[in-house]
């Protein structure tokens, strides 16, 4: 026996296939299976690639967004080097501070936190409602 | 230890360079990623690691059991299927047990209750474990699987043990299967540049999603106006209602996608969980967009073997609202959750029947969309709502177009315009731009990300709140 064809199951990605068989390897991975590479120096050129560019994030990140690194050490327990992690975060955020480098990301949410006050009767003018 | 946090961040980066690290070591990997996983999972609850060490054990020598006897050929079905029974019912009272335990004993209570059998039945305080819903489905699969012959019995405890605790997965989906998953583990795995683009610009995205989009959406509109939809106003219950569904898109969809990345860095390679699920033009169409790995595993392992549409319009219709009906159990031990199902299953079964109608007008695809996204916001009122009380009185608000949005602000309507474009991209939209990237030097992409990701940290507010399908 045989599913119908085009309208059998309400949930079909194949339809029209017995369960049993389904070909769970077709489906969608969200990107082309791309060749595997070839030897084994493609491939370390490939995770150093990657290694090197989350590097890159991380270190942006911890010049310019120190401020989330502050905010979670405040909340670490004041055991286990929470307190030396503390006092590391604040002395990072204050050096970056010093040199404005938070002030991009401070900038963009300060703008951010004043549309969401916006109330309708505000959107003539543009001015948000305190 | 919640995706969006500083801390996941610090510990994905551990197990990315140690993971590495270990790379010509397949098996030292593979019971590194173990213990990360486990580590990830003890942080919510250390009790429950046991709970998944002895699921995985079970299903691994059930598989491995069935296995031995699918080797010896037909002639021993019987004891195969006996197994299969075992270890379906196994995960089930699992589930059973953690989820449903305090739901049917009052349910069961009320029913005596009503035939004058008053019973005390035993108080149990059940936590639920996170996640059990997707390891017991992952778990029930697997078995399945070994018996129809569609992935070879795990040799090794250990690739049983990481396919149902892969922390990427492991809480919230997608519902990955054994048959993707395993191959991937028996061989190295490996990274390539699209991988890592692929994955990188996943988590951006899924983290963008989740705190700036859902969150804000939850926080700002969703909570107030579903906590007491009796004192808002029409405008404010159909913005929250729209909120909700682009809210729920935004948090699940946002999960899988750094799901998917995560494991992308990793090395391995997930399925796709969403595919711009308001922009089906049926329900059915919705089904194969919304919650894939979940809407399948349903379809492979309940639908189908109910006997799918091989037995008429009545008995497919049946089966739909079966399947349905356990669909919606399984999101939640509440009958809003079944309703819900009902809901879905119902409109299934009519779109059905539309289209065996002889002569029928084909409706052209908008119009087909719009029905589908207000059909579907209709449910997620019932979804959404904690009792059916709550839902009746958010509907009966719909008559009160007095006064225009006072809850509702023009912020919250951009975040659901937006959410809703989402669905208007190039259904390709990331893996286009990831091709781009992957093309960058590492320093040019590395800035890239990191900025994309300051965005976000811009715009988002303090803390995360947990993802909605944790609890289920």
């Amino acid at each position: 026996m045989t599913e119908e064809p085009t309208t059998a199951s309400p949930f079909g990605l194949l339809e029209g296939v017995e369960a049993p068989n389904l070909p769970v390897n077709t489906l969608d991975h969200g990107f082309e299976p791309e060749a595997e590479p070839e030897n084994d120096i493609e491939a370390s050129r490939a995770r150093a690639w990657t290694t090197r560019t989350i590097l890159g994030a991380t270190l942006l990140l911890a010049v310019l967004n120190a401020h989330a690194l502050q905010s979670w050490a405040t909340t670490l327990p004041p055991e286990w080097g929470g307190q030396a992690i503390r006092n590391l975060a604040e002395a990072w955020y204050s050096a970056t501070s010093s040199l404005g480098l938070d002030r991009p990301r401070a900038a963009i949410h300060a703008a951010y936190e004043a549309k969401k006050t916006l109330a309708w009767g505000d959107l003539a003018g543009a001015t948000p409602k305190h | 230890m919640l995706f969006p946090t500083m801390i996941f961040g610090i510990f994905f980066l551990i197990v990315y360079a140690a993971a590495w690290t270990l790379d010509r070591e397949n098996r030292r990997r593979k019971q590194f990623l173990v213990a990360a996983s486990w580590v990830f999972y003890a942080w919510w609850d250390w009790r429950f690691v046991g709970l998944l060490a002895v699921s995985a054990t079970l299903n691994w020598w059930i598989g491995r059991a069935i296995g031995s006897l699918l080797a010896r050929g037909e002639g021993a079905r019987r004891k195969r299927l006996w197994l299969v029974a075992l270890g379906v019912t196994i995960n089930l009272i699992i589930l059973g047990f953690f989820k449903y335990y305090g739901f049917f004993t009052d349910q069961l209570q009320t029913i005596l209750h009503v035939v004058g059998w008053a019973r005390d039945l035993p108080l149990l305080q059940v936590i639920l474990p996170i996640g059990v819903s997707f390891f017991t489905f992952q778990g029930i699969s697997y078995i399945v699987d070994v018996h129809r012959g569609k992935v070879a019995a795990a040799p090794a405890l250990l690739d049983v043990m990481l396919l149902m605790s892969f922390f990427p997965h492991l809480v919230a989906g997608p519902i990955v299967r054994a048959s993707d998953l395993l191959p991937q583990f028996e061989k190295p795995a490996r990274l390539t540049r699209e991988m890592a683009t692929h994955g990188l610009l996943l988590i951006v995205w899924g983290l963008f999603k989740k705190t700036v989009i859902a969150s804000q959406l939850a926080t700002g509109l969703v909570d107030p106006v579903f906590f007491d939809p009796a004192s808002h106003t029409a405008p404010d219950l159909l913005l929250a209602a729209y909120g909700y569904a682009v809210q729920i898109y935004c948090d699940f969809s946002a999960y899988s996608d750094m799901a998917i990345g995560l494991a992308a860095l990793l090395g391995y390679q997930f399925p796709r969980n969403f595919d711009q699920p308001y922009r089906a033009s049926s329900l059915q169409d919705f089904w194969r967009r919304w919650h894939i790995s979940l809407s399948s595993w349903l379809r492979d392992y309940l639908y189908i073997p109910l006997g799918g549409s091989r037995g008429g319009v009545v008995r497919t219709c049946i089966n739909v609202m079966i399947t349905m009906l356990l669909g919606g159990l399984w999101h939640g031990a509440a009958w809003t959750f079944v309703a819900w199902g009902a809901l879905h299953g119902a409109g299934l079964c009519i779109e059905r029947l539309w289209r065996l109608k002889p002569g029928r007008r084909h409706l052209p695809t908008w119009v087909g969309v719009l029905i589908t996204f207000h059909v579907v916001c209709l449910a997620w009122i019932l979804f959404r709502s904690e009792t059916f009380g709550g839902a009746l009185s958010y509907l009966e608000g719909f008559s009160r177009w007095g006064s225009g949005p006072e809850v509702a602000t023009p912020l919250a309507v951009v975040l659901i315009g937006l959410g809703l474009l989402l669905h208007a991209l190039p259904p390709r939209a990331v893996e286009e731009t990831s091709a781009w990237i992957r093309r960058l030097p590492s320093p040019v992409a590395g800035m890239a990300v990191g900025l994309a990701f300051l965005l976000v940290e811009a715009l988002r507010d303090p803390g995360v709140a947990p993802f909605i399908y944790y609890q289920f």
